[in-house]
Parts: C-alpha cells; sequence; structure tokens
C-alpha cells in the first residue's frame, strides 16, 4: 500500500484559469496539487474537480489533472455551482480535499465524500457563499482541516483538529530573474476589490513613485474609484498580464504591496481579508521586498526588515516606498533573504511534502473516521 | 433475531396492500420468536399505543393531490425531494431506533413519503444490515425528483445501497433496472402472502345464475376498471348476466368518469361501485363472490386481492397476464390469465357462463394452494432465513456516529431545499 498511487480529489468550485477564476485560492489549490506530487515523488495523483457550463477533463502537469463538472445549473454564485456527477467523480479517490468549505460547492463535497466514507480535508479560502455548512458544523464532518495560516486557523469553530501549512507557491515559476531588469517601480499585484485596499496604497502613493496595479478588475465601481484615485499620479493599471508579465513586474518592482484591509472604502467589514496573500510569497521568491499591511495573517510570512516590511498607518507605507526607492542595497538584501524564506518554508513542495504527510497518516489508519484517527 | 421494521404507513394507517403485507409479516416474525419494532409514520388518526410500534417518523403527504395542487410550486417540489430524498427528521428518528434497539437487522418496507433514499444510506452508516421488501417500484422512486429518474442518483444507488431486496415478482424487478436503478447486491424473488386461517369451504352459487364478480382495489383506469365495465357490456350483449361488484376508492379519473362509462356500455344494473371497505369487512364479502377479477393493464408488481379472494372467498382469479401475481399462478390450474382487453376478459366470463370453463376445480386449486404456499406463516422462514443471511454479513465498514449521520442528513437536506429554492 505504501508504494501504491494515491489518488487525491481536490474539490474547487473555481479553478485558475481565465474560464473559470484567476484568484489566489484557486492558484494555490493547483499549487498545492502540483506540490503534492512532485514532494513525493508521484506517489500521490491529484485531480482537481471543477466546474463548469460543459465537462472536460486535461491534463496539467505529470500527476495533476483538472476534471470539469457540468453544472447542475448555472448558480447565482459561481461557489455555488454543484454536479450530480460529482459524487462519482470522487468515488476513485483515496482522499477527498474539500476546497472553499464555506461555499455549496463545498458543502455538497463533503456531504459526498463523507458519503462514501472517504478520509476528508477542509480548506477555507475566503469565499463564503453559504452559511448552511457553518449553521451544521459541516466541518465535523472533516478529519482535518487544513489552514494555511495560523490566523486562518483561528477563525475555524470546530473540535476537527486543524493543521496548518503555510505557504504554497511556486519557487520554480517565480524565481529571480537571471539578469534583473532595473528596477523602477512600487508594485501591486492581485485582484482589483476594495478589501485589498488598493486605494490606500494609492492614496500613501509618494508623487514622485511610478506605480503599477496589476489584477483583473472584477469589481467596475471600485476600478472607477481607483482610476480616479489614480489621475495626477504616476499610475498605471495592467489588468491582462498573464504569469510571464507578471514576473516581469515582480522583476522590475521595488517592492510588492499588499495592503489589505479589515474594513474597506466603502465601510464594509472583512473579517478574514487576507488568509495568506499568495501574491505577496511570489513576490518573495523573485526576491522583490514585500510590504504588507498588519492585517490578518500576512504578518505570519514576513519577518520585518529582515525578509519584508509591515505598516500600519498610511505614513508608514510613504516612508517605507520612498525608503526602498532610494535604497537598492536594501531592496536586493531583504528580497534575498525573502526568497530564502520561501524556498526553505513556503514553496509548493515544502508544502507538498507536509500535506502528503497528513494524508499519509489519514490514509494509513484504516478506517477513515475523526473519532478513530484523534483517538 | 432484533428485527427494526422500517414502513411509511402501518395499520390501522392504511393506504394499500404494502403496509397490510407489512404487519402480516411482523406478526408472524414475532409468533416465531423474533423481536421487532416497527418504526413507522405518526398516524393522522388516533391509533392505540402499540409497544412494539413506534409512530415517530414524519411523511411528506404528497398523495393528496388536491392539497398539493394548492401550494406554490416551490413548495411542491420542495415535498417532492423530502418525499423521495432525504428527510432529516426521519434520519434522526431512525438513528434513534438504531442506538435504543440495537437491531441485528432492518426489514425495510415501503419507504415513500419519508425521504427513503436518505434512510438507505443512514441504514449503511448506522452499520445496520437490512433486507428490502420490494413490493413497488420504492428505489426508483426515491432516485427521482419530480418523477423523473436522476441517472446520477441511480448510479450511486447502484454503487452504494447494497443489500438483500426480496421482490415479489421478476418484472418488478426488472422495471426498477429497467428505470435505471441497479438493485446492489442480492436479489431473490418471493411472493406476497395472504394471513389468517381457512374457513369452511365457501358454498358455490346456483350454475345458472348470473356469474357474480368481485373486483377490489384502487379504482382507476390502469387497474383495468374501464375494461371491466366494456366486459359486462359484451357479456350483456350476448344475452348472458355477469354482475360485477366493485370495492375500493376511485382515483385518477372524475366522479362521473365511471357513471357515464356504465351508461356507455349500458350496465348500470350489472356493475356497482360499493366504495372502499376496511380489509376485514372486504375478506367477509369475497365468499359472495365466484371469481375475482383483477384486470390491471398496466404496471402491478404483485395483486394480492385475487389470491386473499381465492383463500377466504373461493374466488376463481381471473388476472391480467402482465401482474405480477401471474408469475405465480398457473393458468388453467389456479388461475385463469387474460390480456387486460375487455374482448378477452368478456369470453372468459363467457366461458364460465357457457361452461366451456369449469371454474370449481380451478378455484378450489387456487384456495388450496394459496392456504399451503401463499401464507405468511408459510414464507416467514424464507423471509426469516435472508434476515439472517443479511445479520451475519459482516459489515465492510465501520459505523459511523449516530450525530455524524444526523448531520450529514441535516446537510444533504438543507443542500436539497437551497437548490430546489434556488431553481424556483
Amino acid at each position: 500500500m505504501a508504494d501504491a498511487t494515491r489518488k487525491v480529489a481536490f474539490l474547487t468550485p473555481l479553478y485558475f484559469d481565465e474560464a473559470s477564476c484567476l484568484g489566489g485560492g484557486e492558484r494555490y489549490a493547483t499549487n498545492m496539487a502540483a506540490g503534492l506530487v512532485e514532494a513525493t515523488g508521484g506517489r500521490y495523483e491529484v485531480e482537481l474537480i471543477s466546474y463548469g457550463i460543459s465537462p472536460a477533463r486535461r491534463e496539467l502537469r505529470p500527476g495533476v489533472s483538472l476534471r470539469v463538472l457540468p453544472v447542475a445549473r448555472r448558480p447565482s454564485d459561481p461557489l455555488n455551482a454543484v454536479s450530480w456527477d460529482l459524487p462519482s467523480a470522487i468515488a476513485d479517490a483515496d482522499l477527498v480535499h474539500v476546497h472553499m468549505a464555506f461555499s455549496r460547492s463545498g458543502e455538497f463535497g463533503l456531504l459526498a465524500a463523507r458519503q462514501q466514507r472517504k478520509p476528508v480535508c477542509a480548506s477555507d479560502h475566503g469565499g463564503h457563499s453559504s452559511w448552511l455548512g457553518a449553521s451544521l458544523g459541516s466541518l465535523e464532518l472533516a478529519d482535518r482541516i487544513v489552514a494555511y495560516s495560523s490566523f486562518g486557523a483561528s477563525l475555524f469553530r470546530s473540535s476537527t483538529p486543524v493543521v496548518v501549512i503555510r505557504g504554497g507557491v511556486d519557487a520554480d515559476r517565480f524565481a529571480p530573474p537571471e539578469l534583473r531588469p532595473v528596477r523602477d517601480r512600487v508594485l501591486y499585484v492581485g485582484r482589483l476589490l476594495a478589501h485589498k485596499g488598493i486605494d490606500r496604497l494609492i492614496r500613501a502613493l509618494p508623487a514622485e513613485l511610478p506605480l503599477t496595479i496589476c489584477g483583473r478588475p472584477y469589481d467596475p465601481d471600485y476600478f472607477a474609484l481607483l482610476r480616479g484615485l489614480a489621475a495626477g499620479k504616476d499610475v498605471n493599471f495592467v489588468t491582462d498580464a498573464d504569469d510571464s508579465a507578471v514576473r516581469d513586474l515582480y522583476a522590475r518592482a521595488w517592492c510588492n504591496v499588499l495592503p489589505s484591509v479589515y474594513v474597506d472604502c466603502y465601510g464594509r467589514r472583512y473579517r478574514a481579508p487576507e488568509l495568506m496573500g499568495l501574491t505577496l510569497l511570489e513576490a518573495m521568491s523573485c526576491e522583490t521586498v514585500p510590504i504588507a499591511s498588519r492585517v490578518a495573517a500576512m504578518p505570519e510570512f514576513i519577518q520585518p526588515c529582515q525578509s519584508g516590511y509591515l505598516f500600519e498607518t498610511l505614513d508608514e507605507l510613504t516612508t517605507l516606498l520612498r525608503r526602498l526607492a532610494n535604497e537598492p542595497e536594501t531592496v536586493s538584501r531583504v528580497g534575498q533573504e525573502a526568497r530564502r524564506r520561501v524556498v526553505e518554508s513556503f514553496d509548493q513542495k515544502v508544502a507538498g511534502k507536509k500535506l502528503a504527510l497528513l494524508y499519509d497518516e489519514l490514509l494509513t489508519d484504516g478506517v477513515p473516521g475523526r473519532r478513530t484517527i484523534a483517538t | 433475531m432484533k428485527i427494526l421494521v422500517l414502513s411509511n404507513f402501518y395499520p390501522p394507517e392504511v393506504v394499500g396492500g404494502y403496509e397490510l403485507a407489512c404487519a402480516q409479516a411482523v406478526e408472524a416474525l414475532r409468533r416465531r420468536g423474533h423481536e421487532v419494532l416497527v418504526l413507522t409514520a405518526a398516524a393522522r388518526a388516533y391509533c392505540d399505543p402499540e409497544p412494539h410500534v413506534r409512530r415517530s417518523f414524519s411523511i411528506t403527504d404528497i398523495w393528496n393531490l388536491d392539497a398539493m395542487s394548492r401550494r406554490p410550486s416551490v413548495v411542491q417540489r420542495l415535498m417532492d425531494a423530502e418525499s423521495r430524498l432525504i428527510n432529516a427528521f426521519n434520519v434522526r428518528a431512525l438513528a434513534e431506533a438504531v442506538e435504543t434497539f440495537r437491531p441485528d437487522v432492518a426489514y425495510v418496507h415501503n419507504l415513500t413519503g419519508l425521504g427513503g433514499l436518505g434512510l438507505m444510506v443512514a441504514l449503511g452508516h448506522l452499520g445496520v444490515p437490512w433486507a428490502w421488501q420490494l413490493g413497488d417500484s420504492v428505489p426508483s422512486y426515491c432516485c427521482s425528483l419530480w418523477g423523473e429518474v436522476v441517472p446520477a442518483l441511480a448510479e450511486r444507488f447502484g454503487a452504494e445501497i447494497k443489500g438483500t431486496f426480496i421482490a415479489v415478482s421478476s418484472r418488478l424487478v426488472e422495471e426498477i433496472e429497467g428505470l435505471g436503478v441497479p438493485l446492489g447486491g442480492r436479489v431473490e424473488l418471493l411472493p406476497y402472502w395472504i394471513d389468517g386461517q381457512p374457513g369452511s369451504a365457501p358454498r358455490r352459487g346456483v350454475r345458472n345464475g348470473p356469474l357474480r364478480v368481485v373486483s377490489a382495489g384502487r379504482l382507476t383506469p390502469y387497474k383495468g376498471i374501464d375494461v371491466l365495465i366494456e366486459a359486462a357490456g359484451i357479456v350483456r350483449r350476448s344475452h348472458w348476466s355477469v354482475e360485477i361488484d366493485v370495492f375500493g376508492a376511485i382515483a385518477d379519473v372524475d366522479q362521473n368518469h365511471y357513471p357515464s362509462l356504465l351508461q356507455q356500455y349500458g350496465v348500470e344494473d350489472r356493475v356497482r361501485f360499493l366504495g372502499p371497505l376496511d380489509h376485514d369487512g372486504l375478506i367477509d364479502r369475497y365468499r359472495d363472490y365466484e371469481a375475482f377479477v383483477f384486470p390491471t393493464w398496466e404496471r402491478e408488481p404483485f395483486g394480492i386481492g385475487p389470491i386473499e379472494a381465492a383463500a377466504h372467498g373461493g374466488c376463481l382469479p381471473i388476472i391480467s397476464r402482465n401482474c405480477g401475481l401471474a408469475e405465480w399462478l398457473v393458468h388453467g390450474v389456479h388461475c385463469l390469465k387474460v390480456e387486460p382487453t375487455a374482448e378477452d376478459l368478456a369470453r372468459v366470463f363467457l366461458d364460465l357462463l357457457e361452461w366451456r370453463i369449469d371454474s370449481g376445480p380451478i378455484a378450489d386449486r387456487a384456495r388450496s394452494s394459496t392456504w399451503r404456499d401463499f401464507h405468511v406463516d408459510a414464507i416467514a422462514p424464507r423471509i426469516e432465513g435472508l434476515l439472517a443471511e443479511a445479520a451475519s454479513s459482516a459489515p465492510t465498514l465501520a459505523p459511523s456516529p449516530p450525530d455524524e449521520v444526523v448531520r450529514l442528513a441535516r446537510l444533504a437536506e438543507g443542500l436539497a431545499e437551497s437548490l430546489i429554492a434556488e431553481a424556483a
């Protein structure tokens, strides 16, 4: 059994693709799948199971495939997609890992997996589209909850054990350039959404520094607000970058700023604005200095002044930006330490190895079931 | 053995033969020394408490078509799903019964209206082996929504709901599997049964009088009632007389449907609709007739009426060739089998009236073989054997704790509700 290939189904309502969603949560699932397969030398195979209008199946890389199940009907919220085909799709899996647990997709996944008596892990990526599972304690049905930060772990109210596996960035893909271009800008990478606090970054941006804002504008009103704030400043928006373009931007930037907020510019509150901040880690992996607001999970990934910086006020941010723009040696030193930290602790292979240990424990325990495993 | 019986209805709450047969089997198993607990739905009328009957299920009443039609569409669909797929309240009741009664095996009967799919899944999770008495196409009902089998549900049913199925006819098995619902596990055929004790042989009627025929059951076109009326008309035109008494409640048609048919075929004085009678009353009346006719032309998994009438009233069973009972009786030996058409039925009536067929010996053989082969005490040992074998089958997985089973059920119910509400 130890040498047999084990099949894991990653259930995720959206997948990292133009056809679905280009978000950190989606990237994370793909990376963790790859990391698991790489770290175990192919001892594990992962099928990412997601939803779309038409069924599809393709290999993403050796050992990692994507299966798109046809939705029963198009839901108002894409996180609420379900398919009658799900129970059959997971039937051959040895273990099911439900991503986006607080969505209807996640709830259905927990139900189908537990119904088939499979070991189940659950993760929350911050997308809450259904409160049904939370109200019924659906996470009690999981054998383990996998969080990617202590902050994320602290949010769960469940007797199910929580395992923290930080990281999950592809350090091979997001690597420093062989020939680094001139660093000449401040950078933001991520979806253009209000809880990311990009408006604060623009406000804090010194007039003399250029800023590139790279990401998909999922909220037209907020995007318009950002454009308004950027007027008169050296800000450019890149809304269609692929990974290659993003890597190039990391290479050109002094720093990558993730200024996420608990309360956005519209007064809306967020309990968990960043459970990890994957773009922060991708920037670190490219030796680009990370700067994050002291919010949610982000402080867990940055050792202040060594592998990045944290800020609380806009004045602090403004000062930091000016300093980095004028201290190339600091940028280089902190950037290198950031990369070292990523390779050591947050690379997808490192995270994948930890995930494999968890799965091994669940799968070798004989009868799957939380109580048995816990005892 | 400790046997937990699951049934949607249970006497005195009776809708049809399924729950009567259930109660007869329960009493037979108790007579054989088994400890039986019946878990059934709360009765709508008052019932005297019985220690071995726990009426803690909730039934989703989808049979009251008039009331259903007045409900908003989304409510109808929610009730439909609750009736067929999952009712968390009932799963909780089952989990509690399993926890307190600790059965060796579950003997499952009709789950229609109880969220049967969820109950069967729950039995698996609770580690209770089972045998499912199939008197109707309940598995396909449990894999359907709004009357249509959901293929993905049916596929998982076949893969996951594995146990012993006791079907009353092979045509029922074919029907269920023909709807795309595989029966995973063991499938055994056992006929339905009668209960009671044989009385004295009834005195037959005067041979030169009219042929007195009875039919009973749900009075609806697919049960062949229209065909029966038309056949009476053909017999009348042949200058012979058949008198047909029909017992049961009219269903699926307008109240004027049958009076107009009687008028159309000129048999208002030959066919009488006598309304529903309770089971005991019906059995007493069978002695008044020479034949029980059962001309159902659509699906009929079994058809207990003809052999009850044969046993208790000495009636000749005249049955449709395509009913389940026809698999268990031999034409010309225990019964007369007919095509469910007016012409074929009339031909049999005329054969009897004109003495081309002597009904006496066939009715006598039907009566004696029914008491011998179809009595519940004759069949109970076989049921007992199947239950014992099911009980001794080792569960492949450890039971889940009851709180987890109920949590799963509540999640399933909530998801079904949210999907249906969103679709509306």
